[in-house]
């Protein structure tokens, strides 16, 4: 394991050189051995284990494409005193025909196509028994499979920085995540789900569609709650400020508005990976689950994040995203967290954008990772939270960061962080401009005091506008309405209320408030209120979100004064609901955003990243894996506790576990014995490294006038054997006309690997592999 | 602190804090009087936005395990207040004051029940963009 934690280090240097280089495979596949080729010790035996977990990991995804090499190609590096007719002498005895010479720091590594007389192993065996040959590997597929395909990777400097510049800032090598490295192990898993307590996810963006969460107990759009949960037609999660089943992260160009925040943190987490499209995620793959808790004024209620955490916990969430943070601490919140503790969700939290220091001013929910004043009660640390720091592109804490010595965990990069956005475009379900007809529109006006009325003496969209008062100042002691008519949000989502507000009353005493109804006006919920002065100016303003999907929805403009001073009042325009509109389109909606909620989603996609390796793996397992492994750097200590910003690979490698099988062979007859998993193919590899977690199923295949007679050792009967840790097994094949087959393969018992069967299987693994390295060696030599 | 006119009996009454409401025009004041409305919040810190740091008229109730439903519908009546959404069944809930009063001190009249294990305000987190 050492050696290999060493090799992959050594690896990261490789993939950042060879990127600088080019994108092409073959330069890439070539550095990639020449460098290698120092390790010279164990470097096959190596490359050979990186193959065998990336077939059970990264390439689980792509279980079609066993190739874990260049079919009929080799490189080989020949010594310096090799002359160059044994060179050709040697091959043209393997049948090998040089594609091409490169040569990468001076060194000259040769690439073969083989004429097919050999098979790439037996003359990978033949260049090595040969004196004049310093290694011959076959031409890995290796770093295909790291970097994904993805248009604007180049910009991902937080998974892969090479010191390009994003942002207009220049990077540094490394100051990355070891995303690429960590990818090797594992992509992600559809089985994993983080949930996002947000302003919604764009769950219809193409590069997060494929990542989203489905509810599998609920029928979209029927209006039952088909899986009993309380939530009708939550399919992709549940909108807990609106109260509505659509959790549409709706983007808001007005000032102050939502930039669409859940849906980049959403992508950070997991942008759907290697798909030809945009940006990529931590995870390739995953299930995000969209709990929108509000944000159309970038602030989310304390019920709100309450209700979607428990929403969260019930439907099996493992990891939850919380980018936001305030000031004060709620006992909900701590109990919500609390709860998520105790049923082994992790929590990660933002540690807050004000450059502070959260060991003297507490910030929640982040500080709940340590010992909390909370309304005067002392609250016990919560082992499941993990508060984020925000790292720049040369490791820098970011200016705006908070950090905490204690009470700030770990950093990951926040700053010029390009991830997917919502789109822009909506379709207005209503849109009052009050010019032509505005009696026709269906305003009523009363309450006390009213003096409501439209006004041709300030207006934003000429001539006319709404007002409290078309005649000076408003009246005192008013509570006065002006109604819209009913209107529907039915197959619309992203919906909000806003308009042009012109405004001047008397600051923090009187105002206009919003109040929404669902019912036609039954009941009333108050939106948002507005007080003070806006200079003479109409600015746009977002009131806020709009309930979507309800059909008797209604508003209404409600101005209080008291009996004090009186001011011009209110004038409203172009008052408008507007909602999303179609797909984004693609390419263009995705946006650099800055902040400690950047990298939060960086650290919650690393835990799904190490749920996908081992989804056993405890909350405490989790926080070590991630919190024991980073890349401390001088400028974070002090700063979190971890003292570094987050290493993917490097948790990733401290969680991944492996068991070896090893395949023998006997009887009288002959066969092949084969892994569903890439690693087995006994012909010639007869013994794999496998990752924990997920069964490797052994198929014995008799050649032409051979039985399989049936297993022995860690596995019995006839059937498939299916091994979840270190075992010896042995395949018998007979001479068919003297052995006919047991059975034909129906009820001839499965393979189960015995418990207790590791210690007896442990001590010949062992001493297998280490014959196939002593082999190797001795090879060389 | 002003107070504004008496508003109908159903009707929200503002606040100081929902004043404040405005990210537009009042980021100044709503400093100063957020801090004197959060007794909790002793330590001085910038602001950077002056979106209210609770919902005025919201409170979130958690009551003591083991209270029946009717105690609970009769605790919350009896003291004016309405049930917005019950999060945890039997425990904890969202609810609104029905009137005037301000979240202080429905606050501190519902934490003189036996029955209640905390009230505390709906406060508000901010996105960390």
């Amino acid at each position: 394991m050492q050696s290999l934690i060493i090799d992959m280090r050594y690896r990261s240097s490789v993939m950042r050189n060879a990127v600088r280089f080019g994108r092409s495979i073959f330069k890439i596949t070539t550095v990639a051995i020449v460098l290698s080729g120092l390790l010279l010790e164990t470097s096959l035996a190596h490359a050979e284990q990186k193959q065998a977990h990336r077939g059970m990991t990264a390439l689980s995804q792509q279980a079609r494409q066993p190739a874990r090499y260049v079919p009929g190609e080799v490189l080989v590096k020949f010594k310096d005193e090799a002359s160059r007719s044994a060179i050709a002498s040697l091959s043209a005895d393997v049948g090998a025909k040089e594609v091409r010479a490169m040569s990468v720091n001076a060194t000259v590594i040769h690439r073969y196509k083989l004429d097919g007389a050999l098979s790439v192993d037996e003359a990978v065996l033949k260049y090595r028994r040969d004196p004049a040959v310093e290694y011959a590997e076959p031409n890995y597929l290796y770093w295909l499979q790291i970097i994904p395909n993805d248009t604007q990777f180049d910009s991902l400097w937080g998974l892969h920085n090479i010191g390009q510049t994003v942002g207009g800032t220049a990077g540094k090598t490394d100051a990355d995540i070891d995303a690429p490295e960590a990818w090797d192990i594992s992509t992600g898993s559809p089985d994993v789900i983080v949930a996002v307590i947000d302003s919604g996810i764009a769950y219809d963006h193409p590069d997060l569609a494929p990542n989203i969460w489905t509810n599998p107990g609920e029928i979209a759009g029927n209006g039952i709650d088909d899986d009993g949960n309380g939530f009708v037609d939550d399919v992709h999660g549940w909108d807990f400020g609106a109260n509505d089943s659509d959790p549409m992260d709706p983007l808001d160009l007005n000032p102050g508005g939502n930039p669409g925040h859940g849906t980049h943190v959403a992508g950070i987490i997991a942008g759907a990976g290697n798909n030809g499209t945009g940006v990529t995620g931590v995870m390739w793959t995953a299930k995000l689950m969209a709990l929108k808790a509000g944000g159309v004024n970038r602030s989310l209620s304390a019920t709100a994040i309450v209700s979607a955490i428990h929403y969260a916990v019930a439907n099996r969430a493992r990891v939850i995203n919380a980018s936001f943070a305030g000031p004060d601490c709620s006992l909900a919140l701590y109990d919500a967290v609390s709860a998520a503790n105790t049923a082994g969700v992790l929590f990660v939290a933002a540690a807050g954008n004000e450059g502070l220091d959260n060991d003297n001013i507490s910030n929640f929910p982040a500080n709940f990772s340590g010992p909390s004043t909370c309304d005067g009660q002392q609250k016990a640390a919560l082992g499941n939270v993990i508060a984020v720091a925000a790292t720049d592109q040369n490791d820098q804490l970011a200016t705006f960061s908070n950090f905490g010595a204690t009470t700030v965990q770990v950093a990951a990069p926040g700053v010029s962080i390009i991830n997917t956005k919502p789109t822009s475009n909506v379709t207005n379900v209503l849109l009052h401009n009050f010019d032509s007809n505005p009696a026709g529109l269906g305003y009523v006006f009363g309450g006390i005091n009213s003096t409501w009325g439209i006004t041709k003496s300030a207006s934003s969209s000429q001539p006319n506008s709404l007002t409290d008062s078309p005649n000076g100042n408003y009246q005192h002691n008013t509570d006065s309405f002006a109604t819209g008519p009913v209107f529907t949000t039915e197959g619309h989502r992203g919906c909000r209320l806003d308009s042009q507000v012109r405004l001047q009353t008397e600051q923090d005493i009187d105002g206009v408030l919003l109040e929404t109804s669902r019912n036609s006006g039954t009941t009333w919920e108050p939106l948002h209120l507005i007080t003070g002065d806006s200079n003479a100016q109409f600015v746009s303003f977002t009131w806020g979100d709009i309930a979507d999907g309800m059909t008797r929805s209604q508003f209404r403009f409600r101005f209080l004064s008291d009996d004090r001073q009186a001011f011009d009042g209110v004038y409203l325009d172009d008052i408008r609901i507007a909602c999303i509109a179609g797909s984004p389109s693609g390419t263009t909606d995705y946006q650099f955003l800055h902040g400690t909620s950047m990298a939060t989603p960086h650290v919650a996609g690393l835990a799904g990243l190490l749920l996908s390796v081992n989804p056993n793996l405890t909350v405490s397992q989790l926080r070590n894996a991630i919190l024991s492994t980073v890349d401390r750097k001088p400028s974070l200590s002090g700063k979190v506790s971890a003292r570094g910003r987050i290493n993917a690979r490097a948790a990733l490698a401290s969680v991944a576990a492996y068991f070896t099988v090893a395949v023998n062979k006997a009887g009288p007859g002959t066969g092949a014995v084969t892994s569903n998993s890439p690693g087995i193919d006994c012909g010639t590899i007869c013994d794999g490294k496998f990752l924990q977690g997920s069964p490797v199923n052994l198929a014995a295949v008799p050649d032409p006038g051979s039985v399989f007679a049936g297993w022995s050792g860690d596995c019995a009967g006839t059937n498939s054997c299916s091994l979840t840790q270190n075992a010896t097994v042995t395949a018998i094949f007979n001479i068919a006309s003297s052995s006919p087959a047991p059975s034909d393969g129906v009820g001839g018992g499965g393979c189960t690997l015995a418990p207790g069967a590791t210690g007896d299987a442990l001590l010949p693994a062992i001493l297998v592999l280490s014959l196939a390295i002593l082999l190797w060696r001795t090879n060389r030599r | 602190m002003r107070s504004l006119l008496s508003l109908p009996d159903q009707a929200i009454r503002l606040g100081p804090i929902m004043l404040c409401a405005s990210v537009l025009w009042s980021s100044a004041s709503c400093e100063s009087m957020n801090r004197n409305a959060t007794p909790t919040s002793t330590v001085e810190r910038p602001e950077k936005s002056s979106v209210p740091r609770f919902i005025p008229h919201e409170l979130l109730v958690k009551f003591k395990n083991g209270i029946s439903r009717e105690r609970i519908e009769f605790i919350l009546k009896h003291n004016r207040i309405d049930i917005l959404t019950e999060i945890q069944s039997g425990r904890l809930y969202h609810v609104r004051i029905s009137d005037d009063r301000s979240v202080e001190s429905a606050i501190t009249q519902l934490t003189s029940y036996q029955e209640i294990e905390y009230a505390e305000p709906n406060h508000r987190y901010e996105i960390q963009k």
